[in-house]
């Protein structure tokens, strides 16, 4: 395994990832970083280093009790700051737009039960199905499955009457 | 996959299109029953627009990512065998995110006041027992998936029924399923991943032993080992079914109460 090829070519992918799983740039950093140093002990073939950083990544993120109670005070402050500029007297400028996106597409996030998160956030970072199965310990025929149920409860959490126009309009 | 019987073709087959996940044979045999079949076709544009609305809303909150250059301590251990892993996270300070630089930091202050030095002052064990917290956290001595404890989750049926869904689980996985005279169903597994709706239990990538306990009273229960059920309780019984090789599980049947 070339280690600093995996660092180089990994880096930015997982730290997207754990970032969009946390919320938390210093904290995404800090697991990234952990991620790498477990890496050593390794002696992996290069194309299982890709899914193993991402494995060990969502597993340091889901065993820290401590992010978890970061997440939970985090998006009450975006709910909070949500309920502040939700006022529709309000002429909201392009800052606060994108802040109310941010915190809503947060907040759907926080709302997926663990899996479907890891399913979600695996599948926009390009694996396959054969590795996501692997990584979440499904069988590969099932996460097409998990997958489509994970975009629904997503994107029913991200803007529920857009959703619902879809499933109405599309069936 | 496919499901040839089915008049529609299922959400995971069509989203396994939209990823090019199908192989040629399937990805003819799909779009053929699709030229057939204007739900299925429909539910495939609903995919396609639920599919772009996720990634567009993922990409609203990326933070920049700048990756930082790799340390010296981390480029010499990787080139070293065996890797020396103690010395490298002794020397992470350097590169560590703020936050965990910052508990660092404290701690340093805390021992340099001279309040460590006191034997047996509060103070001391108060900063051991955080210099253990991040000695944990850095070392991840407790991040292993695989030593975790079994965890447990309940629920109560739902219009009297119950679902209990195992997916993934290794071979050779044990599958106790027991009858109970409480009103909730709960499963026990270790490794695992849970979901829980009214009515509903899903378990992914469980390890070793499940433990399924279901309410004698319950109208009725399955339980499945991914689309096949396994076990049924119907009238406070509990009976296998018949069913292929459930991915290799062994299944047994206990009675409590």
């Amino acid at each position: 395994m070339d280690f600093e090829a995996a660092y180089n070519s990994h880096w930015e992918p997982l730290f997207r990832y754990v970032d969009r799983m946390v919320g938390d740039a210093d904290l995404a950093e800090d697991v990234v970083q952990e991620s790498f140093v477990r890496l050593l002990d390794q002696d992996l073939p290069d194309d299982e280093v890709r899914r193993w950083l991402f494995t060990v990544a969502t597993n340091l993120v889901r065993d820290d009790a401590r992010m978890s109670a970061r997440r939970r005070r985090l998006l009450t402050q975006w709910h909070a700051q949500s309920d502040v500029t939700a006022d529709p007297a309000e002429l909201p400028d392009r800052s606060v737009v994108r802040a109310e996106e941010v915190a809503a597409v947060r907040a759907a996030l926080a709302q997926l039960p663990a899996r479907d998160r890891q399913l979600l956030l695996m599948r926009e970072e390009g694996f396959r199905y054969a590795e996501i199965a692997r990584a979440i310990k499904v069988a590969p025929g099932s996460v097409g499955t998990l997958l489509a149920r994970a975009l629904r409860r997503f994107t029913e959490a991200l803007d529920p009457h857009v959703a619902r126009d879809a499933r109405g309009g599309g069936g | 996959m496919l499901g040839n019987r089915s008049p529609q073709i299922d959400e995971g087959t069509l989203l396994a299109l939209l990823d090019g996940e199908l192989s040629a044979e399937e990805r003819s045999r799909v779009e053929d029953r699709l030229a057939e079949c204007a739900a299925s076709a429909e539910r495939l544009d609903e995919l396609r627009f639920l599919r772009r609305r996720a990634t567009a809303a993922l990409a609203v909150i990326d933070a920049p990512a700048i990756r930082p250059e790799m340390p010296a301590a981390l480029r010499e251990a990787a080139r070293s065998a065996p890797v020396p892993l103690a010395s490298v996270r002794a020397s992470r300070f350097g590169w560590m995110g703020r936050r965990s630089a910052a508990v660092a930091a404290g701690l340093t202050l805390l021992v340099a006041a001279g309040a460590y030095a006191v034997p047996g002052s509060p103070v001391r064990v108060w900063v051991d027992d955080g210099i253990d917290a991040v000695a944990a956290w850095l070392g991840g001595g407790e991040a292993e998936p695989d030593q975790a404890e079994p965890s447990r989750v309940s629920v109560e049926p739902a219009d009297g029924a119950l679902r209990i869904t195992i997916v993934g689980g290794e071979d050779g996985v044990r599958l106790n399923v027991r009858l109970t005279e409480a009103a909730e169903a709960s499963v026990v597994a270790r490794d695992a991943n849970f979901h829980v709706e009214p009515g509903v239990i899903e378990v992914a990538g469980a390890a070793g032993e499940i433990t399924v306990t279901l309410p004698r009273g319950a109208a009725s229960g399955s339980v499945m080992i991914d689309e096949t059920e396994v076990v049924r309780l119907e009238g406070g019984e509990l009976r296998r079914t018949a069913s292929p090789d459930p991915g290799g599980a062994i299944i047994s049947l206990e009675v409590d109460g």
